[in-house]
């Protein structure tokens, strides 16, 4: 299976898409050991088990530290699918901080993000969304919004 | 991994906390701080898509200034 090249711009939003998505196996195992006879049956716990590592072993390759300087990441072609749900998933998480979103820093700051994901998801191999944010579907090709006011209330 | 089905319970809860946040005028950033959490588990919570634990959802309550109780009949506003 082709490899995915993961560009560096896109590491740290992938990362955030990853955690978000461990979030679902965990409870699922969370959940499942609350269930009456669950020592019987360890193979309710098979697919969240399997989903958690597999989420683990992508942030293990492309590294679980925000702070450490994001470079291109390969990625095996079958973790493709699991890479375009975690980002399927995030964006409307970030495109809804946009929405909210007063101060310009961080109206830039959440664009930057759900541009980047749009465009790891143009490099993703799968379906395409036909959703396109409105935010960015608002931007005037060359608006510069990175010096506006700075005082709002905003995510 | 198929996306999980949403729990209208928690999707009600979601609504809730992005509707008292919102009305207190505060960011993502503010409330998930005040409640200890990261900003993208807020996010989730205020999709429906986290089942919380019991001190979490005190510690979300708190943060929005309201207790559990509170919380919980905004939940009950639809």
């Amino acid at each position: 299976m082709t490899a995915v090249l993961i560009p560096a711009g896109g590491v740290g939003e992938l990362r955030e898409a990853l955690l978000c998505l461990l979030s679902d196996p965990v409870e699922g195992l969370a959940h499942t050991l609350t269930v009456p006879e669950r020592e019987l049956h360890p193979e309710w716990l098979a697919e969240d088990r399997r989903e958690f590592e597999r989420v683990c072993g992508v942030l293990d390759t492309i590294g679980w530290d925000a702070a450490t300087p994001a470079r291109d990441v390969q990625l095996d072609g079958e973790h493709a699918g699991l890479l375009r749900q975690a980002v399927e998933e995030y964006l409307p998480l970030v495109e809804g901080w946009l929405a909210e979103a007063k101060p310009q820093r961080l109206r830039s700051e959440h664009r930057r993000s759900v541009q980047a994901m749009w465009s790891l998801l143009e490099e993703l191999p799968g379906e395409q969304q036909e959703h396109v944010g409105e935010e960015l579907r608002e931007q005037a090709p060359g608006e510069q919004d990175e010096h506006g006011p700075d005082d709002e209330p905003g995510v | 991994m198929a996306p999980r089905e949403l729990d209208p319970d928690l999707v009600a809860l979601g609504n809730a906390v992005r509707r008292v946040r919102v009305s207190q005028q505060r960011s993502v950033r503010d409330v998930a701080r005040a409640a200890g959490v990261s900003e993208q588990r807020l996010a989730l919570i205020e999709a429906g898509r986290c089942d919380l634990r019991y001190e979490q959802l005190l510690d979300l309550a708190r943060s929005l200034d309201l207790s559990a109780a509170e919380l919980w009949r905004h939940t009950q506003r639809g």
